[in-house]
């Protein structure tokens, strides 16, 4: 069959265009902005919401295989040095223990505090915890380097001096304005709510059942068969729900190698998850930078030069690279950029919601900021002049009425007239993320007697709502309700799927399970067709019947009745790849905020997030990805911060009291806008959206910062202290 | 966490009896279960005072108000018969699962704030070794009053407003006598270290339980006011508790207590100096907040804790001023 060329209205209702689409054959027909969808984009709560908030839910940690162990890991206390002795047998003499691994022979480096040395299980895990305290350990500590901040700082360039009043930072003489600015941005935890481990069992054939906390399942497959030295279809990856990871559970962690190994050296199932300290050492964070922009722009509002020199603080190992918005600002020109990774004796980098991405965007979008004040024009205007012709311009103005930027962004920052101790402001940021999908992907579909359908995908839902986005999918495909759809996720026996990363889940499962579902629902008509004797072309499925040309129509369960003993079962592939919209998505955030003259707190009033994300699956998992997306950013702009004492080489903020994430009482009103669009490229349209909402928050909330007081903030988080700093500096809000 | 002996006590005595030699007193278990878990604390043996009915309740006994030990955080703040700083204080303690768990004894008794001092693989003079890593270490949460050499922080949401309210601990013994300690005393003065361990905010009389709190209705007005980072389970940066009486528009009496700013509820003498006799006005408490942090000496990264610290002072003055004027 020849390809047959389609006709599509594709993007943004903001912006959209028409493009000629060439599906392959056999594929369901592309959705594009004019289809009518009866469950698509609506507001559908999460197939396994009553099931997570009633605790039914089984999570990779509640596992309890009979004769289960547990194991705990013995960590370094110092943070680089050498292991000179380590003997597990007093350890393995304790009661309840009944084995233990070493992680590192003697003469193996430590890298850092909290490097894992071994490992023990036993029937409880104070057993466990109580046995570690035996291990017989003698390190050998040598230098270490846990904190190269000024260091880093030593191989910038000097930036300008810091502005110590207002009238230094209003409206510039001449005729082009350039800054230099260093921004400053923390080590960030994960923190998952649900740790990092697993829970493995060896079974007689020695193939091995493992249970999970990833964010990708065939990727923990790959690597418990490597540790084990078993082929990959030995190993069967069960991650029904997960807690969390943020990028944090990619790959397969020491604690998963580790544990698989006491599984194996006992025969009895063994759980291993880290608690939280190892959560706070081990596993993982968004790596701190140090980042010298110079940027340029016209007294009429045009950015004509960026530069750039970057250093990311990654730990042992890891990129510390930073991503920022300089092509959009600058489009057709080459901004120099240059980067440096320095490595210390901490916990490692790792993937982070968005890598690169938050750091980058705060410094880009202040500096940005910066020199629209400077070049006498107002933050907004100087954005649209600079983004003009881009979806952003578009995705401004909504954002911007929203908030309502005329009434609430400040005309004088930092002027306090009246007895008023707090200040008032607006500021705002934009974000992008690439469109990326797994090819490999495949979904299986079938349709059974009794009229339910059933969904198959290997790969986990990390919270986000995979398993959700399967159903409305399939459900839409087939015209019946979701509630007929049981979708399955998370068992590597199943078909290959995606890992979370990359915000690629939705984008990689909805075309093949769009596919599987189409090549069911044809299959479904066909055998009706040959039982009652007419030709498939007589028949349609549309609106949960089958119609039969002539007037005749079949309900739903009836077809499926008629199908016998035999289910139709289809695999759908990732098919299509034409042309779409665009190869990013866009959005914007504007952030209205309170500063308090007195404390230094930033207090967060309001902020609206417009998100493009090709076509939304379900309103409500797409606006909660929004919201949980902001709220990471406001953790991130103000209170998230590893805090190391760079004498001991210790992180000293190991626990979530310490460790502050925002709570409750932190919230302003979050008003996700996110509008139905549908981005092309293939039959559904879906593009990514777990990253991009938590890129823009912290630079729209120091833009805020700066609308209300005229401080412009260099450093993350912007704790009251260093707000109090920039205030006492600037002499904002003085009490005479 | 290591493994432990479990044991509930019968009676006052029977608790005593129990945890001689090694037993450690649980009442909600807060603070304990947390430096187990740290390993900071590796008792033989806990004795659960839950069962204790003579230290539960708050009642009006004569002139004063008598809360027993056992008593909640939830249940205080939710009374009408305490003092409205006492309410304060409670309600801006930890979370509302930690204040349905914690107890008033227990909040005042608890372990005195430190990251070096918790952390068991640091070594350090508060529990018996050298130095303060703190001095040229992190120290943006440490003591910006008092001896220096162990810079840690009383973090009792309650103590300092009690203390502002002249209440006093009584204690129990096993031959069933109670006496009273007045809580400004207990805590003793501004140091931390020396012979005892820095994570004792207070040591009773030995063989004893803290069994409640009195406190004298005297008229005094009170109030607590304090900062945090984040408003959603935090320990606070700075408190203060004022307790105020006015005569003829003056203040007549004036206690003033501050919380997390030193080793010990820091009293705050010189601000109560500047205060009395005087009539009440903002700039009259900022001249005070200014005169008590005359003496402050924050660490490297503490100096932001002075304008918090300020700023709490007016406030509590503030609150209990009006309050002494209704």
């Amino acid at each position: 069959m020849s390809a047959q060329e389609k006709k599509l209205r594709v993007g943004s209702p903001l912006m959209h265009r028409r493009i000629a689409a060439t599906p392959d054959a056999g594929d369901a027909p592309p959705w594009d902005l004019d289809t009518r969808h009866a469950l698509v984009g609506k507001r559908i709560p999460r197939l396994d919401a009553l099931a997570k908030v009633s605790g039914r839910a089984r999570f990779p940690s509640d596992v309890r295989p009979g004769d289960l162990l547990y194991a705990a890991v013995l960590r370094s206390a110092i943070p680089a040095g050498m292991v000179k002795r380590i003997e597990l047998g007093p350890a393995l003499r304790m009661p309840g223990v009944e084995g233990g691994v070493l992680a590192k022979e003697p003469g193996k480096k430590i890298r850092y505090q909290g490097d894992e040395l071994c490992a023990v299980c036993a029937t409880s895990r104070a057993a466990a915890e109580e046995a570690l305290r035996k291990v017989t350990l003698e390190l050998e500590p040598s230098e270490h380097t846990a904190e190269r901040a000024g260091e880093a700082r030593q191989k910038l360039p000097e930036a300008d001096p810091l502005p110590t009043s207002l009238a230094e930072v209003g409206e510039a003489e001449g005729d082009e304005v350039e800054l230099t600015h260093v921004y400053e941005t923390q080590t960030q935890m994960h923190h998952p709510l649900e740790p990092h481990g697993i829970t493995a069992r060896v079974g007689a054939d020695s193939s091995v059942d493992v249970w999970a906390s990833t964010q990708a399942t065939f990727g923990m497959r790959a690597g418990i068969a490597k540790a084990l030295e078993i082929p990959q279809e030995k190993v069967r990856v069960h991650t029904e729900h997960m807690g969390g990871g943020f990028g944090s559970k990619l790959s397969p962690g020491v604690e998963a190698r580790l544990c698989a190994l006491l599984a194996k050296q006992t025969g009895k199932p063994v759980q291993l998850f880290v608690d939280r300290r190892a959560e706070a050492l081990a596993v993982g964070n968004r790596p701190a930078s140090l980042q010298c922009l110079k940027v340029k722009a016209s007294k009429a509002g045009k950015i004509l030069e960026w530069s750039g020199k970057t250093i990311g603080l990654t730990g042992y190992a890891g990129s510390g690279r930073v991503t920022s918005p300089v092509s959009f600002y600058l489009p057709g020109k080459r901004a120099r950029l240059g980067h440096e990774d320095l490595r210390d004796n901490q916990g490692s980098a790792r993937a982070f919601r968005a890598p690169g991405h938050p750091q980058g965007f705060f410094a880009a979008e202040s500096i940005v900021d910066e020199l629209a004040y400077r070049v006498g024009m107002d933050p907004l205007e100087f954005r649209l002049k600079n983004l003009a012709g881009t979806l952003y311009t578009e995705q401004l103005k909504l954002a911007a009425k929203e908030i309502d930027w005329e009434r609430h962004s400040n005309r004088s920052p930092g002027r306090v007239s009246g007895g008023e101790r707090s200040l008032r402001g607006v500021g705002m940021a934009i974000t992008t993320w690439g469109i990326w999908a797994s090819r490999g992907t495949q979904v299986l579909c079938r349709i059974h007697p009794s009229g339910r359908v059933e969904v198959r995908n290997g790969a986990q839902d990390i919270g986000t709502g995979s398993r959700t986005v399967l159903g409305i999918i399939t459900a839409e495909t087939l015209g019946i309700p979701v509630e007929r759809v049981d979708v399955f996720l998370g068992d590597t026996k199943d078909p290959v799927g995606p890992g979370s990363g990359g915000s690629m889940t939705a984008a990689s499962l909805s075309p093949p399970a769009r596919h599987a579902a189409w090549q069911a629902g044809k299959e479904l008509l066909a055998r009706i067709a040959e039982q009652a004797g007419r030709k498939v072309e007589d028949l349609k499925l549309t609106g949960g019947e089958v119609r039969i040309a002539g007037g005749r129509k079949l309900s739903w369960d009836r077809a499926c009745a008629a199908l016998g003993n035999d289910p139709v079962e289809a695999l759908g592939k990732s098919l299509g790849r034409w042309k779409g919209f665009a190869t990013r998505v866009s959005g914007c955030q504007l952030a209205d905020v309170s500063v308090d003259l007195d404390t230094g707190h930033v207090r967060p009033n309001r902020i609206v997030a417009v998100q493009d994300c090709g076509t939304v699956v379900d309103m409500l998992t797409a606006e909660s990805q929004v919201i949980g997306g902001v709220i990471q950013g406001i953790g991130y702009a103000l209170f998230e911060e590893r805090t190391t004492d760079p004498k001991l080489g210790r992180v000293m903020n190991t626990d979530l009291e310490q460790y502050r994430i925002p709570g409750s009482m932190e919230m302003p009103e979050i008003v996700p806008v996110l509008l139905r669009g549908n981005n092309g490229h293939n039959n559904s349209g879906v593009a990514g959206l777990g990253e991009p909402p938590t890129i823009p928050t912290a630079g729209a909330i120091a833009n805020a910062v700066r609308n209300a007081t005229g401080v412009r903030m260099h450093r993350l988080p912007m704790t009251p202290a260093r707000v109090l700093e920039g205030l006492e500096r600037m002499k904002i809000g003085r009490r005479s | 966490m290591n493994p432990f002996a479990y044991a509930r006590a019968a009676s006052l005595e029977d608790a005593v009896e129990k945890a001689r030699g090694g037993g450690l007193l649980k009442a909600g278990g807060v603070d304990l279960l947390g430096r187990m878990k740290r390993g900071t604390l590796r008792p033989e043996r806990l004795v659960d005072l839950n069962g204790l009915v003579e230290l539960r309740g708050i009642r009006r006994d004569g002139e004063s108000l008598r809360i027993g030990a056992l008593v909640k955080l939830a249940e205080i703040l939710e009374s009408e018969l305490v003092p409205e700083g006492l309410g304060e204080a409670a309600r801006n303690a930890a979370t509302p699962q930690i204040r349905n768990q914690a107890s008033l004894a227990g909040n005042l008794l608890q372990s005195r704030r430190c990251w070096y001092l918790h952390d068991p693989e640091v070594s350090c003079e508060g529990k018996g070794g050298e130095g303060c890593p703190a001095l040229e270490g992190r120290s943006e949460h440490h003591a910006i009053l008092g001896d220096r050499a162990c810079p840690v922080v009383n973090g009792s949401n309650t103590a300092p407003v009690l203390c502002a309210l002249g209440a006093v601990l009584q204690v129990g013994s096993a031959r069933g006598k109670e006496s009273g300690i007045p809580l400004g005393e207990l805590y003793g003065t501004s140091k931390a270290s020396g012979k005892e361990p820095a994570f004792l905010a207070a040591r009773l009389p030995e063989g004893s339980v803290a069994t409640g709190v009195r406190i004298p209705l005297s008229g005094l007005a009170s109030a607590h006011a304090e900062i945090r980072l984040k408003e959603s389970y935090d320990w606070a940066i700075a408190m203060a508790a004022a307790a105020i009486k006015l005569e003829a528009g003056r203040i007549a009496r004036a206690h003033l207590y501050l919380g997390a700013v030193a080793p010990v509820p820091w009293h705050a003498r010189a601000a109560e100096g500047v205060v009395l006799g005087r009539k009440p006005s903002p700039e009259l408490f900022h001249k005070a907040a200014a005169s008590e942090l005359e003496q402050a000496r924050p660490l490297r990264e503490g100096s932001y804790k002075l304008a918090m610290t300020r700023h709490v002072i007016v406030q509590a003055l503030e609150m209990a001023s009006r309050r002494a004027a209704r």
